[in-house]
């Protein structure tokens, strides 16, 4: 006769187990410059002279994984060289076709959007994943010596809300 | 007349030890010789163990497909199945999770950070749950209470610990970001931020067998 004697936590037991991967959404805008994404940093507006105006030419890129409904630019103003300029002689326009930097006119209406008077702007305009707004800032050339940098904030409340799924 | 008397002495413990060995070999003869009786059964008794086996299955996506782009605020509902399939009942049923990678979405951040990590609440239900509106054609009841994710790597019990061979559990896995504010400046996302993030959850199911019984039959 075979006694087998086991304790209790000896017992039979038995377990399953399964993997899943959980990954988060991101939201973002960058200022493009040429074809620079400018990111982590303030961008330094340099308005270059053209005539009598000078010109800026920059985009506003989402650079998140999530379509953004609106987001806000700060202007900061750096350095007033010439306390006799105006900020708010900075135009700042956007252009919802293509800017001709050559012609200095853009393929639609552009529409301004604000002056350097203001502390900020907003772009209200829902953004897909990728997509760019066309902006630039002008000035009269007196005024180019203004130092504006442009941040720019996406908060949690421009993306989609929360949703349930079930699958 | 010396002589002869050491040589009749000689042979007298030969023929002494020769009686000896008659008389025990006469006795043992009669042992052998003695009646036996055994009894068994004429059919063997078979004696099986119990098996115990808990499966899971995935119900719908389950676990078997990875969730994506999650913001916060978003609930993302997946379904499974566990199934004693084995012959014992079993008992002290729990979960616990193992899991890897960014950090805030596994841990609720410590004062100043803010951030809050994923969360996993467990409900089942009587009966399968309909996986594609999260409807309980039954009664449903919550084995595991909304809980962060990193504290479930300790075996934790389920509401409903027992699991009888054959019995099934209709479970709703609930994965919730909660909601939270968070600004990106300059594209850059924030520090200890909840965005961009990524986490391989492993979920381990137990189950011991019932306890062992003394039974008289």
């Amino acid at each position: 006769m075979v006694i087998s004697a086991l304790p209790a936590s000896a017992g039979v037991a038995s377990r399953s187990e399964r993997s899943q991967i959980s990954s988060t959404a991101t939201w973002g805008v960058s200022v493009v410059n040429q074809n620079n994404v400018i990111t982590n940093q303030d961008y330094p507006l340099t308005l270059i002279a053209s005539g009598n105006t000078s010109y800026n030419y920059f985009s506003l890129r989402n650079t998140g994984s999530q379509t953004i409904s609106f987001f806000t630019v700060s202007l900061l103003q750096d350095v007033i060289k010439d306390k006799n300029l105006k900020p708010g002689d900075v135009i700042f326009e956007r252009c919802d076709g293509l800017w001709n930097t050559t012609t200095k006119t853009c393929s639609v209406t552009p529409v301004q959007v604000a002056t350097g008077g203001s502390s900020s702007f907003q772009i209200t305009t829902p953004l897909n994943v990728g997509a760019e707004i066309k902006m630039r800032a002008r000035t009269p050339n007196k005024n180019q010596s203004i130092g504006f940098s442009l941040q720019v904030l996406v908060p949690r409340s421009s993306v989609r809300g929360g949703q349930v799924t079930h699958s | 007349m010396i002589e002869a008397t050491k040589k009749k002495r000689t042979w007298r413990p030969l023929a002494g030890a020769a009686i000896v060995i008659s008389v025990a070999a006469i006795a043992g003869q009669s042992v052998l010789a003695s009646l036996n009786a055994t009894a068994f059964n004429t059919t063997a008794q078979n004696i099986n163990a119990g098996t115990l086996k808990l499966d899971l299955a995935n119900s719908g996506n389950g676990f078997g497909t990875s969730i994506a782009n999650v913001v916060p605020g978003d609930v993302v509902n997946r379904y499974v199945t566990l199934t004693n399939s084995g012959t014992l009942n079993g008992i002290g049923l729990t979960l616990k999770t193992a899991q890897t990678g960014t950090s805030s979405l596994i841990t609720d951040g410590i004062s100043p950070i803010t951030t809050k990590a994923l969360k996993l609440t467990v409900t089942s239900c009587s009966a399968a749950w309909n996986t594609t509106t999260g409807v309980c054609p039954g009664t449903p009841t919550e084995e595991l209470a909304s809980t962060v994710i990193g504290s479930l790597t300790s075996a934790t019990a389920l509401a409903g610990s027992t699991l009888n061979s054959t019995a099934v559990r209709y479970l709703q896995m609930k994965i919730e970001l909660p909601d939270q504010n968070e600004t990106t400046v300059n594209g850059a996302l924030p520090a200890n931020t909840v965005q961009g993030g990524s986490v391989d959850v492993t979920y381990t199911f137990d189950l011991k067998q019932r306890l062992a019984t003394t039974t008289n039959s």
